[in-house]
């Protein structure tokens, strides 16, 4: 087996990034979808309404998520929390790969460019449907770019294929066809400085892109909720209480380590375009920016700014530094070296996965309230749980249908009101004791750090049940 | 070169600039209050006071009975004594104007500097506006105005220095030597020289030209000049041990809001997430040339004010006059810009100006020495009722308290304004006495586990708080504790004796 240094450092590359993106499960929403997989498959029906809060229960729900919520709980039957994380770190590394593809300078320019965006983007990764996004927006950026390269209609025909799936596995399609609308008004704009005219050179594009674009907006109406979906992103982008209240919708903390790299690419993406001499195309600069834009807004966009910002980073330096072309086959006496490294990297990614599975408990006990919960499915108290927002997901999975849970990370189908009322009852406002009387609630489950608990110690009503370093369960007297 | 005759209208019109001037003054009066919502001006007002008063600088602490006595580095004795000079005149109202000055100044200084770099006037008075939006995060009548102010006169005469220009040398030194004794800021000015230092010697390196270079030496030499400067202070080389000391505590910069990385979701971290868009949308679409040291100026302060809102103010006044060689390729792009351009020019050759900002900044500080409120409510120059505990600190007056007190410390500087010398706080936003006095506030603040041990550690008899803080519900169900006063901003509690 004969590897050149390029392929080698490639190769390394994505053992690296696949190393990388193994992780034990920790996203408090992961444990709903999961649910939400196993209600679909064993009802065979899409829940249009929610079955797992008491507070909100029959409300109309927008399971936008369904089908990756089918594929999160096909994976668990099948293969557990391990199969889970290794299929999801398949994903993160295939969507890197595709930027790797868009970006010139490889192997090296462009690997280094895109370890950095990988490791900006890092912070964001899991088994979390958003990593399906993430893939889904790498391919529509490849395909468009190609087409706007070749102006080969192939690249387009799976754009609408890929939108068909995209709808039903998250909300985020709506990126898809903003993509779409991109390149056509950019084959708009060169239409128009071409002449205008029917014979113009660049028409034949504008109707294939615009044509594509209508195929895709019509297959985006192809899911369980037909129309509804097609506002459903907005209003979810239009929410102050997700905004305000939801960590993943902060902008980053430059203060923290992990968002380091965004400074960085940040940094060189300023650096490479003052003092680089290659100039970016319209498209390039829109998608920087837009998307650096976003991920500034919100730390939960930066994967989608790497994943825009890489190729344009990658294409500023390859103007300015010598790309290091070796494309001669590898030294004899790397012969046996050089896959001797890449079975010593895989090696290493068997060890971190046995490692990360190990991990899987240890981590559910830090995020979340697991005794506390066993001593709920242990001893059957009645009435209805008050629960931290991010433990809601947990609930669900661990004790729904039995309990239903107050709120848990569906923040859309809350809304902005309902979930002020939590906020102001999780702080010990007054008047927190007649709502808790008016739902009915016997059972509050909290974070030792929350007001309310501090209320709750303090009440003759209530008594503590169970306690430790994570939360406090209580139980009405 | 003959001076152009000017005929006497040309003294009495104003140019842009001076417009910028009014246009900043006068806004600044309008929201005056705005500058008192931190308490550290309180603390300021008082030190000030003091040195007027004995004409000596404390170096030691005095307000705070915890560290009474301690060293403690008069970091902007000067600045203090600027402040109380209009404090003493006008009372708030002197700190409103001596704000509203420096920050005039300042960006007149910039809208000079985008004219210099070949900016047209129309452009740079909007970028000077722009700049001068993206500062007001960090309007408040602090000693951090000097630093702006300093800021923007550094960096200009580096920039013609870099150039091969001739600045005399003698002017950095004297820059620095105001700036260290009147902010903590003066640190960064070695940051833009690094910057200038590094970008003439990639330029020589690239062109393959000999390192050693005049400009470099001048670079250097002011350079070093300005650092022995910085040592001329009332606490010589403590002043870089305190400043070095405050900028390395990761506890301190999670603590303090503005040292916080920016909220883009607010209004004002909005505007910087623009500026940076718009920086780099501009790079990309510009065919101007830019040196190294302008793209490590660029980048340098892009990452101080991602990392920390207070760095966005000078994030602007050094960025914004980059700006100046996109403004001027506009020219050739909008002929009617350019059309209009050549004839402000050509009026504005005929004029002299000055008279307007002064005028206007006299006639301003005549009416608030005669009582006229030009703030935009109408109520005078206060501090605000609902952030501070102006009618808690009212009640204490009328109610004198014995023993030590505990409060919360973004109202330390208030309380020193309002109550010392009869009274001593524990605490104020100033923080030089460590973390584990900070963490003990914290955690007496919030209750936390062993919040009683420290109340006994410092002998604490009572407590002013927010109303809406957790230590506060907690003494209102401690049976050791009573409740004295209660309004919507603060409580004050009294330990049973």
């Amino acid at each position: 087996m004969k590897f050149t240094i390029r392929q080698l450092f490639a190769i390394l590359l994505f053992v690296a990034l696949f190393d990388m993106a193994l992780r034990p499960i920790a996203d408090a929403d992961f444990w709903w979808h999961l649910r939400t997989g196993q209600l679909i498959v064993e009802t065979r029906t899409i829940p249009l309404a929610d079955p797992f809060s008491f507070t909100n229960l029959g409300k109309p729900w927008i399971a936008h998520e369904w089908l990756v919520e089918i594929l999160i709980y096909g994976l668990f039957r099948l293969g557990g929390f391990g199969l889970l994380i290794l299929i999801f770190a398949a994903f993160i590394t295939a969507t890197f790969y595709l930027v790797y593809l868009r970006s010139e300078g490889r192997p090296y320019i462009a690997g280094f460019v895109l370890l950095l965006g990988a490791l900006a983007s890092a912070p964001t990764w899991g088994v979390r449907p958003q990593i399906i996004t993430y893939l889904f927006f790498a391919s529509f950026l490849l395909l468009l770019d190609r087409y706007a390269v070749t102006c080969k209609a192939k690249y387009l025909i799976p754009l609408p294929f890929l939108m068909l799936l995209w709808v039903n596995l998250h909300a985020a399609y709506a990126l898809g066809i903003a993509l779409v609308g991109l390149y056509l008004t950019g084959a708009v704009f060169e239409w128009i400085k071409a002449g205008f005219g029917i014979k113009a050179p660049r028409l034949r594009e504008v109707f294939l892109l615009g044509s594509i674009l209508a195929i895709c907006l019509l297959a985006t109406l192809a899911n369980p909720n037909g129309l509804r979906l097609l506002t459903y992103p907005f209003e979810t982008l239009s929410s102050q209480a997700m905004q305000q209240n939801i960590q993943e919708w902060f902008s980053p903390d430059f203060h923290r380590s992990e968002w380091q790299p965004l400074l960085w690419l940040i940094l060189a993406l300023i650096g490479a375009g003052l003092l680089g001499r290659k100039k970016l195309s319209p498209v390039n600069i829109l998608l920087t920016l837009a998307f650096g834009y976003l991920a500034l807004h919100s730390m939960r966009h930066v994967p989608l700014f790497a994943i825009a910002a890489v190729p344009a980073l990658a294409e500023m330096l390859s103007a300015i530094l010598p790309n290091l072309d070796n494309t001669r086959p590898a030294l004899v006496a790397l012969k046996w070296v050089n896959p001797l490294l890449v079975v010593v990297a895989i090696f290493v990614v068997i060890v971190q996965f046995t490692n990360v599975i190990q991990k899987q408990a240890t981590t559910e006990k830090e995020y979340f309230p697991t005794a506390a919960v066993d001593w709920i499915a242990h001893n059957h108290p009645t009435g209805n749980i008050f629960n931290t927002y991010g433990w809601g997901g947990y609930l669900i999975w661990r004790l729904y249908p039995e309990y239903q849970v107050y709120i848990d990370g569906r923040a859309d189908l809350y809304g902005d009101a309902f979930i002020g009322d939590y906020l102001r009852i999780e702080s010990g406002s007054p008047g927190w004791e007649a709502e808790l009387v008016r739902d009915n609630v016997r059972i509050v489950l909290l974070e030792p750090t929350s007001s309310l608990v501090w209320e709750l110690r303090h009440s003759a009503d209530w008594q503590v049940v169970y306690e430790d370093a994570r939360s406090v369960l209580f139980v009405s007297k | 070169m003959q001076r152009k005759k000017v005929s006497l209208a040309g003294y009495f019109l104003p140019r842009l600039q001076d417009l910028i001037f009014i246009l900043i003054f006068f806004f600044v009066l309008r929201i005056g209050s705005n500058l008192f919502r931190d308490g550290d001006p309180g603390r300021h007002i008082v030190s000030g006071e003091i040195i007027f008063n004995t004409l000596t600088i404390p170096t030691r602490e005095l307000f705070l009975y915890p560290v009474q006595g301690q060293p403690s580095p008069p970091y902007a004795w000067l600045a203090e004594v600027i402040y109380v000079a209009g404090y003493k005149a006008l009372g708030l109202g002197g700190l409103v104007v001596v704000a509203a000055l420096l920050l005039s100044i300042t960006f007149t200084l910039v809208y000079n500097e985008l004219m210099r770099r070949g900016a047209p006037r129309l452009l740079s008075a909007l970028l000077t506006l722009w700049a001068a939006s993206l500062t007001a995060i960090h309007w408040l009548a602090r000693p951090h105005l000097f630093s702006f102010l300093f800021m923007a006169l550094l960096v200009s005469r580096l920039t013609r220095l870099a150039k091969g220009e001739n600045v005399p040398l003698w002017q950095f030194p004297l820059i620095l030597l105001l700036w260290a004794n009147t902010h903590t800021a003066f640190i960064f000015a070695f940051l833009v020289w690094a910057i200038f230092i590094v970008g003439n010697l990639w330029e020589s390196f690239a062109a393959r030209l000999r390192l050693d270079n005049p400009t470099l030496r001048k670079l250097l030499l002011s350079a070093i000049l300005s650092l022995a400067a910085t040592f001329i202070n009332p606490a010589g080389w403590r002043l870089w041990k305190l400043v070095l000391t405050h900028l390395s505590s990761s506890y301190l910069s999670n603590l303090i809001s503005e040292y916080h990385s920016p909220n883009f979701h607010d209004i004002s971290g909005l505007a910087f997430l623009l500026t940076i868009v718009a920086s780099i949308l501009a790079l990309s679409l510009s065919n101007k040339k830019h040196t190294p040291a302008e793209t490590l100026l660029l980048g340098a302060w892009t990452a101080l004010g991602l990392y920390a809102s207070r760095d966005i103010p000078l994030y602007a006044i050094v960025t914004i006059p980059l700006w100046a060689g996109y403004a001027r390729q506009l020219l050739d792009v909008i002929p009617p810009l350019a059309r209009l351009e050549r004839q402000i020019e050509s009026l504005e050759r005929q004029l002299r100006g000055m008279l307007w900002p002064v005028v206007v900044s006299l006639v301003c500080i005549a009416l608030l020495a005669s009582g006229v409120k030009l703030d935009a409510a109408q109520q005078g120059y206060a501090f605000n009722t609902v952030e501070y505990p102006v009618s808690a600190v009212d009640w204490i007056e009328s109610h004198p308290q014995t023993g030590n007190m505990f409060n919360y410390f973004p109202w330390g500087g208030y309380l020193i304004y309002r109550l010392w010398p009869q009274y001593e706080m524990f605490i104020d936003g100033q923080f030089f006495y460590g973390e584990t006095y900070i963490r003990q506030h914290q955690q007496v603040l919030t209750a936390e586990p062993g919040w009683e041990a420290i109340i006994q550690q410092y002998d604490i008899h009572w407590a002013l708080l927010p109303a809406d803080s957790t230590l506060a519900k907690v003494l209102t169900k401690e049976s050791g504790w009573f409740l004295l006063y209660q309004d919507q901003t603060a409580v004050v509690f009294r330990l049973k004796e």
